[in-house]
């Protein structure tokens, strides 16, 4: 075999099969997507269909349930999904650290302090919900950026470089910012009565002009990342060798630490602190990439938003209609630790 | 008085980097003055912690405070990064990577500063494909290209990275110990590319480099470091000759002539010398 036979068979056997993953990936999506609309407890499937093609302005009953609720909650947990995914795996291209998920390192409880605050001291009551969303924003952002300082120092004394010791750090401060939030909560009495939810974290359900924030920061922060998806790639060979292949390594990093905390803050704001979709996510596409990893982004925003859709799925079949953090805990928390035993005993 | 500008800015303009007055951001405790031609094969020789790393940085412009740091008479921090990493490529000492990428992504990643800004697909031009394949068979990288790099060898990994550094095709190459982790008929073979990148390409290959033989029997020149301080640049034989491997290494050398060239090199002492 010539090289020039191995490398176009391996391009073509890499892009045929990444390209079936992919169409696999948004198939489910869609399937996942028509199953959520139209399957539930209080109704049937073709009661739901017709309530579907009803509209939203229809005063029937399941109509509204299913404009009001079901779609905006579906809407919801996509954008959820695909942002906390996409930001785990630029975060941890970023940090070089495959365990920087924007939740363990307390990216997401700075964006949950932030709205908290906002919630807490009038903010929102006085000035509108996109304040909600600014401060979740300005508080990821502070975290994200205090992180990245950190993360770079680590990086920077080669000798002692310890993925493990990022982490560490990231959940001391996600501990601290989760203490202040809960401090938050209960000095501020009234005003967060119902926030247990919301800690754990659940699909609200968020009216359109709430929903129409939220998609559109989603949309703006995916977007963004999604740009830098060859230079996060990069970004992966350390600050030198990237800035030495043509990239302007502080730009890069800026807009994703600023294209993150939108979209995590914001989610947060609305659904609470969702954790491991940032962190599974990507761990299990990354091996599946091989050959393409400047693909990386885009598969987990599909396989992302797919994924919280499962759980927000597998959340409303049960009776209490559980919180859908608990889910992504207990499915997401035990496959990690089943393919960690696993690989542990691989080695 | 004007002609006198010409010669001064031509003299300038001939070298194809040029270090005026250039102080470091750290390891350098003098401020450099060098220049290096094109065509040239510089290596830069000293003990473990003598700032070769730090001037080869300074070089590249990632240890650079102050002073002229100019390359084909243009300042460098004032290219942009896409043109800069057209003209200047540069390995660093053990560099990290992502242990997910086949060695065929890897070496693909020195094609980015060539592609537009847009170009995110992964089919390959035909005349990019083909200089994959020739540097991969003159690395005999082929039967590795599928593989990821978790499943590599130190020397394997090292030699997908010098491959990275051929595939940007830049005219200045600037290499931190590539030879560290190869055996010595593959760091041999990896100097001939590189010397032959500067014979047929016109390439200046600045390499800081610990094996003091193959540097002499590779190199136009020596730069010799110590203490972060630059004790002299001249041919090998002229450093040879002199006492300056003795005061740069701070030993006395068992020298030979080389049978084939008229070369010194070093010896080991053994015991009972």
């Amino acid at each position: 075999m010539s090289t020039h036979d191995r490398l176009v068979s391996h391009q073509g056997s890499a892009v045929l099969w990444h390209k079936k993953l992919y169409t696999f990936g948004v198939y489910g999506l869609v399937i996942s997507t028509l199953l959520s609309l139209f399957i539930g407890s209080e109704s049937t499937w073709t009661e739901n269909f017709y309530a579907f093609w009803a509209g939203p302005i229809s005063s029937q009953n399941t109509a509204i349930i299913m404009w009001w609720v079901r779609v905006p909650q579906i809407l919801t947990a996509l954008c959820a999904g695909a942002v906390l995914a996409t930001s785990g795996a630029a975060m941890q291209n970023l940090m070089r650290n495959d365990l920087a998920d924007p939740y363990l390192i307390g990216i997401a409880s700075g964006g949950g302090l932030g709205a908290a605050l906002a919630i807490a001291s009038g903010l929102v009551d006085l000035l509108g919900l996109p304040s909600l969303a600014l401060c979740s924003f300005l508080g990821a952002l502070c975290s994200s950026v205090w992180i990245d300082l950190k993360a770079r120092k680590l990086n920077g004394q080669q000798a002692s470089h310890d993925p493990a010791l990022l982490v560490l750090t990231g959940v001391a401060l996600n501990l601290f910012l989760s203490a202040l939030l809960t401090l938050t909560i209960a000095l501020s009495g009234e005003r967060l009565g119902s926030i247990w939810r919301w800690l754990v974290g659940h699909i609200a359900v968020l009216n359109w002009y709430e929903l129409g924030i939220l998609m559109g920061i989603s949309l703006l922060s995916l977007r963004l990342l999604l740009s830098q998806s060859r230079a996060l790639e990069l970004l992966a060979n350390g600050p030198e060798v990237a800035w030495s292949l043509g990239l302007n390594v502080k730009k890069v990093r800026n807009l994703t630490l600023i294209a993150c905390s939108l979209g995590v803050g914001t989610v947060v704001s609305y659904c609470g602190i969702i954790g491991f979709i940032g962190l599974l996510i990507p761990h299990f596409l990354r091996p599946l990439l091989a050959g393409n990893s400047q693909q990386l982004l885009k598969f987990s925003m599909v396989f992302g938003a797919w994924s919280l859709l499962l759980c927000h799925l597998a959340s409303m079949l049960f009776p209490l209609n559980i919180p859908i953090g608990v889910v992504t805990g207990v499915l997401g928390g035990g496959t990690f630790l089943i393919t960690l035993q696993q690989q542990g005993v691989n080695r | 008085m004007t002609q006198d500008i010409d010669t001064v800015s031509s003299t300038i303009s001939s070298k194809l980097i040029q270090l005026q007055d250039a102080y470091a951001q750290f390891g350098l405790k003098q401020k450099v003055n060098l220049g290096f031609q094109a065509g040239q094969f510089i290596s830069l020789i000293g003990l473990n912690g003598s700032g070769k790393s730090s001037l080869l940085k300074l070089i590249c412009g990632l240890n650079y405070r102050s002073g002229v740091l100019n390359i084909k008479g243009q300042a460098l921090r004032s290219l942009p990064a896409h043109k800069r990493a057209r003209v200047l490529s540069y390995l660093p000492q053990n560099p990290p990577v992502s242990t997910h990428w086949t060695v065929l992504e890897l070496i693909k990643q020195g094609l980015y500063p060539h592609q537009a800004f847009y170009a995110q697909d992964i089919n390959l031009h035909q005349e990019e494909q083909k200089r994959i394949e020739s540097t991969c068979k003159e690395l005999s990288l082929e039967p590795l290209l599928n593989r990821t790099l978790a499943h590599l060898s130190g020397g394997e990994l090292q030699k997908a990275l010098i491959a990275r550094l051929l595939i940007q095709d830049c005219q200045i190459i600037l290499l931190d110990e590539p030879l560290s982790a190869l055996d010595w008929p593959k760091q041999e073979s990896i100097l001939r590319i590189l010397k032959k990148q500067c014979i047929e390409h016109n390439a200046l290959v600045i390499i800081a480099i610990h094996d003091l033989n193959l540097a002499a029997l590779y190199s136009d020149h020596l730069v010799l470091l110590k203490d972060g301080l630059i004790l002299a640049q001249d041919h090998p034989q002229a450093m040879f000759n002199s006492n300056l491997i003795k005061t740069c290494f701070e030993a006395e050398a068992l020298q030979v002539s080389h049978p084939q060239h008229d070369l010194k090199q070093v010896l080991p002492w053994g015991l009972n010398s």
